[in-house]
């Protein structure tokens, strides 16, 4: 199956929400600003810690508040799936997804929040912490890896036993790893190491146990793995649960850890409504990080841009077709503000990519995007629009449309021949340089028409008093006009938005090229008469 | 008898009245009324002529354009200033709403600048003298051709909607 853009496979991620996998492309320069933020926090953490022990100083406070969709999640599963950067060991928990929200279901969801991968490194030190003392005599140690004197006599070494429990071929004795434990290390340091090496995590019960372990699973992933340790809370709300544990967590400056917390505005508000002193903390972060502008046009345009480029193994995705693609995502947003989010936009993407393969189209062309409209939004129409111009259409007039004034003159004369041609109206054979188009209606009041569509409001005026001055020529002047004047008596003044602009022009189009069909021609009509042609 | 003086005053018209004739009328006492007619403005009295005249300040006023060819031209002049002032597009609305509502946003705004729309509402509400409909039918308008300049979020109890989503929440970027 081939993809536009020469692509062997959609880029576009198809989940409402991003995965870990989605999450490794990251566009947009807001987003990776916000990045840049978090890294640089973490990087300083680690640089102050990399030859001590941590202690409470080592602990990092950040905030990461916008609103839904515009990419909060993306960017910190984005941040755990870093591979250029070897320092951080990340836990991501979506706080949405926990219930009740409780110390202990909150800890279970942390530790599940880590990747196996840490766990196993972890464990591996563990282990072979175990089989180092026992190699130095520790009985206990001995007694945790199962060696005994029948070993020594078959000639097995210590270290060999502990590879065994390594490569799991043999199982450790969970009682006899209690005693070594409780032996050599605090009950929380114990109860960490356990859970490590057995795969088996207990419930931490008090905010004792759940600080005590958080903060020696921090401890180990330091000391032992030179890491920092990031706890990223997703979906922070304002219940009791959640902040009662945030707050906690907070006040143990937890050693060599960062917690980031993502909330959207109204919850940070809600926040501050339910629970001032957790508030006051959020408000006093290390980094406050703002997505300020995380869903403006041109940050949605680059980040739609990156997933090709990422996926662009032949660099067919050249400037040209970026620029081709950003300029009708633009147009989309402009008119449509329901595509004006990370989510959305990455949303119809998705679907356009899916959409060109069926249609076999080389890129996202105009046609691609309506198709997918009509199939994936089909409420979607333009607004305002009397002609119901095709999205397709209304997109490559936006594109194209340069010097609107002359079109506009050209679409209302043809409008003015049109009205001619059905008899609404008789066209003067004889013009008058002053207007753009002379006629006159049923009752053979002579109409004038000026179109004034300069973007320089001054400008336009200037153009319309002088336009006035020969009100006298016809017995009624229209004028029509991007600006926004008041009514006259001497001429009826028609302000055009863009929408009717739009209208305009694709009726010239239609007209000029003889492809007005039954239901358009009505709709020519009525067009005719909000212009007041007719 | 200070009204009926000047309802005689007034319907003298453009050409004013003798002030004798009014001594005539009303009898010489009348001196005091007209002395405190011109003091609170509602009667001018000037010579036309030898005579002694009174007129009532508008038919003053066109007598004197009409007749003093200084005030002639002056009055050409403020009548084509009131029409020019009066061709200027009035302040409009929208200028005016987006003053209360920007400040009103500025005045209550927390650290990260997102304000709930409901807050600025009752606000703009109550300086401008507007309805909630007329309030969020403008803070629609606006953000939508000001997208750089605002940002929406949603949430809250009253907002505008985009997207199908009610948004509660504003800030100015």
């Amino acid at each position: 199956m081939k993809y536009p853009y020469g692509l062997k496979s959609n880029p576009y991620p198809s989940s409402p929400t991003p995965t870990e996998s989605d999450a490794k492309i990251l566009g947009g320069t807001k987003h990776q600003e916000a990045k840049n933020s978090i890294v640089e926090c973490i990087s300083e953490l680690y640089k102050q810690t990399a030859r001590r022990n941590s202690d409470e100083n080592d602990f990092r406070l950040i905030t990461v508040v916008q609103d839904v969709g515009s990419g909060k999640t993306h960017l910190a599963l984005h941040i755990k799936t870093l591979k250029t950067r070897q320092d951080i060991v990340t836990a991501y928990v979506d706080l949405s997804t926990i219930s009740p929200k409780t110390n202990e279901s909150i800890y279970s969801a942390i530790i599940r929040g880590f990747s196996r991968e840490m766990f196993s490194e972890l464990r591996q030190k563990f282990i072979m912490q175990i089989c180092e003392r026992a190699q130095k005599g520790d009985s206990l140690a001995k007694k945790a890896l199962g060696y005994g004197f029948l070993d020594r006599l078959k000639g097995i070494t210590i270290k060999q036993k502990a590879e065994d429990i390594l490569y799991d071929k043999n199982v450790i004795s969970q009682e006899i790893l209690r005693s070594y434990l409780a032996a050599h290390y605090s009950q929380h340091e114990a109860a960490v190491i356990f859970g490590v090496i057995s795969n088996s995590f207990e419930k931490a019960t008090n905010l004792d146990d759940l600080h005590g372990r958080l903060a020696a699973l921090c401890k180990f992933f330091h000391n032992l793995l030179g890491k920092v340790t990031l706890f990223e809370l997703d979906e922070l709300d304002a219940q009791e649960g959640s902040l009662e544990f945030v707050k906690s967590l907070i006040n143990a400056h937890i050693p060599a850890s960062v917690l980031l917390l993502i909330t959207t505005p109204s919850l940070y508000l809600d926040i501050q409504r339910a629970n001032p002193s957790v508030f006051d903390r959020l408000e006093k972060a290390n980094y406050k990080i703002d997505l300020a502008g995380a869903n403006s046009v041109d940050e949605l345009i680059e980040i739609a841009i990156e997933y090709i480029k990422e996926a662009d193994k032949t660099e067919r995705f050249n400037k040209k077709e970026q620029q081709d693609l950003a300029a009708k995502i633009r147009v989309l947003c402009d008119e449509f503000p329901e595509f004006r989010n990370v989510r959305s936009i990455i949303n119809i993407l998705n679907h356009a990519i899916e959409q060109g393969s069926e249609l076999e189209a080389s890129e996202i062309t105009e046609t691609v995007i309506d198709e997918t409209i009509k199939h994936t939004y089909p409420g979607l129409k333009i607004k305002g629009s009397i002609m119901e111009v095709p999205i397709s259409e209304f997109i490559k007039i936006k594109r194209t449309a340069g010097a609107t004034q002359s079109q506009v003159k050209q679409a209302i004369a043809n409008l003015v021949n049109y009205a001619h041609e059905i008899g609404n109206v008789s066209k003067s054979a004889k013009q008058n340089p002053s207007f753009d188009v002379v006629y006159s209606d049923p009752f053979g009041t002579k109409i004038g028409i000026a179109v004034v569509m300069n973007d320089n409001h001054t400008k336009n005026f200037e153009a319309i008093s002088n336009v006035v001055k020969s009100s006298a020529f016809v017995d009624k002047l229209i004028i029509i006009t991007n600006t926004n004047i008041p009514q006259s008596n001497l001429a009826t003044i028609v302000n055009v938005d863009k929408s009717k602009v739009i209208d305009l022009l694709y009726f010239n189009t239609k007209y000029t090229e003889r492809k007005l069909d039954e239901p358009e021609s009505e709709k020519a009509k009525i067009l005719a008469k909000t212009i007041s042609v007719i | 008898m200070n009204s009926q003086i000047l309802d005689k005053v007034e319907s003298s018209g453009v050409c004013g009245i003798k002030k004798a004739e009014l001594k005539k009328l009303f009898g010489a006492d009348c001196e005091n009324s007209l002395s405190q007619l011109a003091q609170e403005d509602k009667i001018i009295v000037d010579n036309k002529g030898v005579a002694h005249y009174v007129w009532s300040k508008d038919n003053y006023i066109t007598h004197i354009s009409q007749n003093d060819p200084k005030f002639k031209i002056l009055s050409k002049l403020v009548h084509n200033l009131e029409a020019k002032i009066s061709q200027i597009p009035k302040s409009d609305g929208i200028s005016d709403f987006k003053f209360h509502f920007d400040r009103t946003i500025s005045e209550i705004s927390s650290s990260l600048g997102w304000v709930p729309l409901a807050e600025v509402r009752a606000k703009v509400c109550q300086n401008l003298d507007i309805t909630q409909e007329k309030f969020y039918s403008e803070v629609l308008s606006l953000v939508e051709q000001n997208q750089s300049k605002y940002e929406i979020s949603t949430g809250g109890q009253e907002g505008i909607h985009v997207r199908g989503m009610l948004h509660g929440y504003i800030r100015r970027l």
